[in-house]
């Protein structure tokens, strides 16, 4: 039985290869229940390939993985059902509207509530009658949040939400994600390179480097400047460039 | 009465979230536009408006809270102390002194007079009137 004060995700020894390539090499990861955690790190560092991992959706070689005390390698839908996951590619068939995408998700999800998706749609301002080949890449975002979030899950995992978007939908996935957490025990793991909005939400930071956190810890802290503000990006610029095969 | 706030947070500057929303408290406070007695939004509700993790806001609650600028009354909410205004008139008397000694320094090592610097204080003053008040910083 998990409780309260377990880590809503838990990573010891992680290696994921991909042929000759390895990705994750021994990778540990707490992240604490009612965080909100910013995975940040150069690209093809292996942070979605972190993600994948905790929702089931790939097979570690080695090491272990418990989300909500569960294991996503043996009880994926378990896991499915009581988090919420916004992919850094979303599929969504385009002849579909906004509301039968959401309607299709639902039955995934024993917890949907249909209140839930109306309010979701109401903090975002989407229009859910809208085709979603009509939609702009900001709106099939939102679309994938509000499917994330009409199942109250007691963890959101994002994968770059704000990539390619403009500063108002930036600003109210932001708001939604934040609203979101009015529900106490919620927690969020965040990948994203959009510093600015990383500094906002995050209240914890872990630096994935060469297959492993390379450093974790609070915002204010990991992030600190010699003036004494945050700046996330000055901390990943001092971090060596990803390499190729390794 | 629940105070209205305009808190806005800059991540880049100088201050980390939670201290320049502490100071935006603090000058509120200062201006007696937040009085003793005045009941503080829940720190999740501020969060949203401010667009910042609801612990930076706790976490600048708590340091407000060990200098006697806010009082916790368990089940009803967070509130300005009574002693408040004279700790955050002197916090912020401080904070603008300390700039202003700042630039009398910088401006006396590059060689200007006194005169130079004040004829720049009595213009920025003069600009600045008929502006609106909004925020701490």
């Amino acid at each position: 039985m998990s409780n309260d004060l377990d880590p809503v995700v838990s990573v010891k020894g992680l290696r994921v290869r991909f042929g000759r390539r390895t990705i994750l090499d021994g990778l540990d990861l707490d992240v604490p229940r009612g965080s909100v955690m910013a995975l940040v790190g150069r690209n093809g560092v292996g942070k979605s390939t972190l993600l994948r991992v905790l929702v089931g959706a790939l097979l570690p070689q080695a090491g272990a993985a418990r989300v909500l005390g569960l294991d996503p390698t043996r009880e994926g839908p378990r896991v499915r059902a009581r988090i919420g996951y916004v992919p850094d590619r979303i599929d969504v068939p385009s002849w579909m509207r906004g509301r039968d995408w959401l309607a299709f998700v639902a039955r995934f999800y024993p917890t949907w509530s249909t209140t839930e998706q109306r309010r979701w749609l109401d903090v975002l301002a989407l229009e859910d009658g809208t085709k979603v080949s009509a939609m702009s890449k900001g709106a099939r975002t939102k679309l994938a949040l509000v499917a994330a979030l009409a199942h109250s899950p007691e963890l959101l995992l994002l994968d770059e939400p704000f990539s390619g978007l403009d500063v108002g939908v930036r600003h109210a996935i932001t708001t939604a994600v934040l609203t979101s957490l009015r529900d106490e025990s919620r927690s969020v793991l965040l990948v994203s390179h959009s510093i600015p909005d990383v500094e906002r939400l995050a209240d914890r930071v872990a630096v994935l480097s060469e297959g492993r956190i390379e450093r974790s810890g609070e915002l204010e802290v990991v992030g600190r400047t010699e003036r004494g503000g945050v700046d996330l990006e000055s901390t990943l610029l001092a971090l060596p460039a990803t390499g190729g095969s390794r | 009465m629940e105070a209205r706030l305009h808190i806005e947070i800059d991540p880049r500057a100088d201050l980390p979230p939670s201290e320049q929303l502490a100071q935006q408290i603090r000058f509120a406070v200062a201006a007696a536009e937040l009085r003793p007695g005045d009941r503080l939004p829940s720190v999740r509700a501020l969060a949203v408006e401010a667009l910042v993790n609801p612990n930076t806001v706790g976490k600048a609650w708590r340091d407000l809270e060990r200098e006697g600028v806010l009082e916790s009354r368990p089940g009803d909410g967070v509130f300005v102390a009574r002693g408040a205004l004279k700790v955050c008139v002197a916090a912020r008397d401080a904070v603008l002194r300390e700039r202003v000694e700042r630039l009398v320094a910088d401006a006396h090592s590059a060689g200007l007079s006194r005169g130079d610097v004040q004829t720049w204080v009595d213009e920025a003053w003069t600009r600045r009137r008929g502006w609106k008040r909004v925020g701490g910083l």
